[in-house]
């Protein structure tokens, strides 16, 4: 299946976009829109339990996402756009399972209201991979009005975007985020952090963890030569932005690197305006990388 | 093997070969490929890979009072390399639940878990100024809760914390799942208004 111009999309943003990562949302819908591409906000959906939902009741971790599966086959959308790696991981991983398992579908059919049912399996999609199709990719470059071309990008993928192993990347050496700052007209920065974890996870509880292994991340990064960070993350997005500051005084040393979503870059290469993809958002400024290439 | 287990150790290794993250951990020959490429190795007391072989060997206290899957950030480089196909991260989760089941739930992660369920199970939805104020309220760690303030406030001036829930039109087919047993409503009772609200005044028998 690819995306089409004119075609209805799914949209499932999960609870971040709606709140800390809301330029996310903005700036992903702002990109489809440029292409023409309809999104159609999946009705009424909820949480998709993140690495939670099973802690007091395993049946729970996976009726909790397979809901919102029975809401897009309700409603008629059979392709589920899924921006955060971890809603992404839970409900695609969901589908399969339901879809193979007859028991376990019969376990969640009993949770949910009658009117909600499993005929078919929901295609659950990260947008990046979407986007990295060559027909589409084709569109995105023609779209290019601004060039990326004096921006070094360090592309983090983070965890749930590649692992655990799917068919679009490479859970150890993955490319596609690279490809797409390829496209766009930016230089790649290579270095050895882009598949690790930021700690994400444990943001409230552990924070002294989080703060080291964003600081890990964003060091190599900025010493490979990168002037942002590009991702496809929220909870990522949280460590290597909100929790820099932290990770500077974990490691002693300052880093002032700017993270934007690879929504935003888009938009940016798009032409459309700095405020529409909530750039302004941050706790890091992008700006002043983002001005020298007006300049 | 199980030969060699006592009764209370056989029974441990039975629940846990019964979850779906544990069911392939006799497969495990401990080339330590997990540990290696665990980025919080340093925070567990064991790591994977001699959880697993304590799980082998049926050892439920130790295993289950370790901070070990607490500490899991869930990166699933683990499951990712494990040439056994063991689904190591998974097992975490399920050793998570199985910890809390038995009452040897003690880490702060754990308190947060449960603040995470307690307010998706009110509203449907995640939000973020009741899980914050339920987590606190349950470790009450006033050095880390100052320690936050600064930040909060940068957050906040930023518009990232919602002021008000967003939440499904119905949280009873929430409630019904089951993510926790009763949501202890705290002061967090009130921000269900708005999806009173939203229903248009609809009567609600049961809740808490």
């Amino acid at each position: 299946m690819t995306v089409e111009p004119g075609r209805r999309y799914g949209y499932y943003p999960g609870c971040s976009l709606l709140a800390g990562a809301r330029e996310y949302d903005l700036s992903l819908r702002a990109v489809l829109k440029a292409m023409e591409i309809d999104l159609v906000e999946l009705e009424d959906w909820n949480c998709c339990g993140a690495v939670h939902g099973s802690v007091n009741r395993e049946e729970a971790g996976i009726v909790l996402p397979a809901r919102n599966l029975a809401l897009a086959e309700a409603q008629g959308l059979k392709t589920i756009l899924t921006p955060c790696s971890g809603c992404y991981k839970n409900l695609r991983s969901t589908a399969k399972r339901v879809a193979a398992d007859p028991s376990l579908r019969a376990t969640v059919q009993k949770t949910l209201k009658p009117e909600l049912g499993f005929m078919e399996e929901i295609e659950v999609m990260h947008p990046l991979y979407e986007l990295l199709r060559p027909s589409m990719l084709q569109r995105v470059k023609k779209r290019i009005m601004v060039s990326l071309g004096g921006l070094s990008i360090a592309s983090y993928y983070g965890c749930m975007l590649t692992r655990p192993k799917d068919t679009f990347d490479s859970p150890e050496r993955p490319t596609g985020l690279d490809t797409l700052v390829l496209a766009l007209g930016g230089k790649v920065v290579e270095y050895a952090m882009k598949a690790k974890c930021c700690g994400g996870a444990l943001v409230l509880s552990h924070p002294d963890v989080t703060a080291r292994l964003t600081g890990n991340v964003l060091l190599e990064a900025k010493e490979a030569g990168a002037d942002v960070v590009m991702l496809a993350c929220p909870l990522c997005h949280a460590a290597l932005d909100m929790y820099q500051a932290r990770a500077e005084r974990s490691l002693g040393q300052r880093m002032d690197i700017p993270v934007l979503y690879f929504t935003q870059l888009m938009g940016v290469a798009f032409g459309i305006e700095l405020e529409a993809l909530g750039l302004s958002r941050h706790l890091v400024s992008p700006m002043g990388e983002l001005a020298r290439l007006h300049a | 093997m199980m030969a060699l287990h006592s009764p209370e150790e056989r029974s441990f290794l039975q629940q846990v070969l019964s979850t779906r993250g544990g069911q392939l951990v006799l497969q495990c020959y401990q080339c330590g490929t997990c540990s290696g490429s665990c980025p919080v190795i340093e925070e567990m007391d064991f790591g994977p890979r001699r959880i697993l072989h304590l799980i082998q060997q049926g050892r439920e206290t130790a295993v289950l009072s370790s901070a070990d899957m607490w500490r899991c950030v869930s990166c699933y480089s683990c499951a990712s390399r494990c040439p056994q196909g063991i689904e190591i991260t998974d097992l975490m989760e399920d050793l998570r639940r199985i910890a809390t089941e038995k009452g040897y739930a003690h880490d702060a992660e754990a308190e947060f878990g449960q603040a995470f369920v307690e307010t998706v199970q009110m509203h449907g939805r995640m939000y973020e100024p009741e899980v914050i104020g339920r987590y606190f309220a349950r470790v009450l760690d006033l050095k880390a809760l100052f320690s936050m303030l600064p930040l909060g406030v940068r957050i906040i001036l930023k518009g990232k914390l919602p002021f008000l829930p967003e939440g499904i039109e119905d949280p009873e087919e929430i409630e019904r799942m089951g993510l926790v047993e009763s949501v202890r409503p705290r002061f967090a009772t009130l921000l269900r208004f708005r999806t009173f609200q939203r229903r248009h005044g609809q009567h609600r028998d049961g809740g808490h």
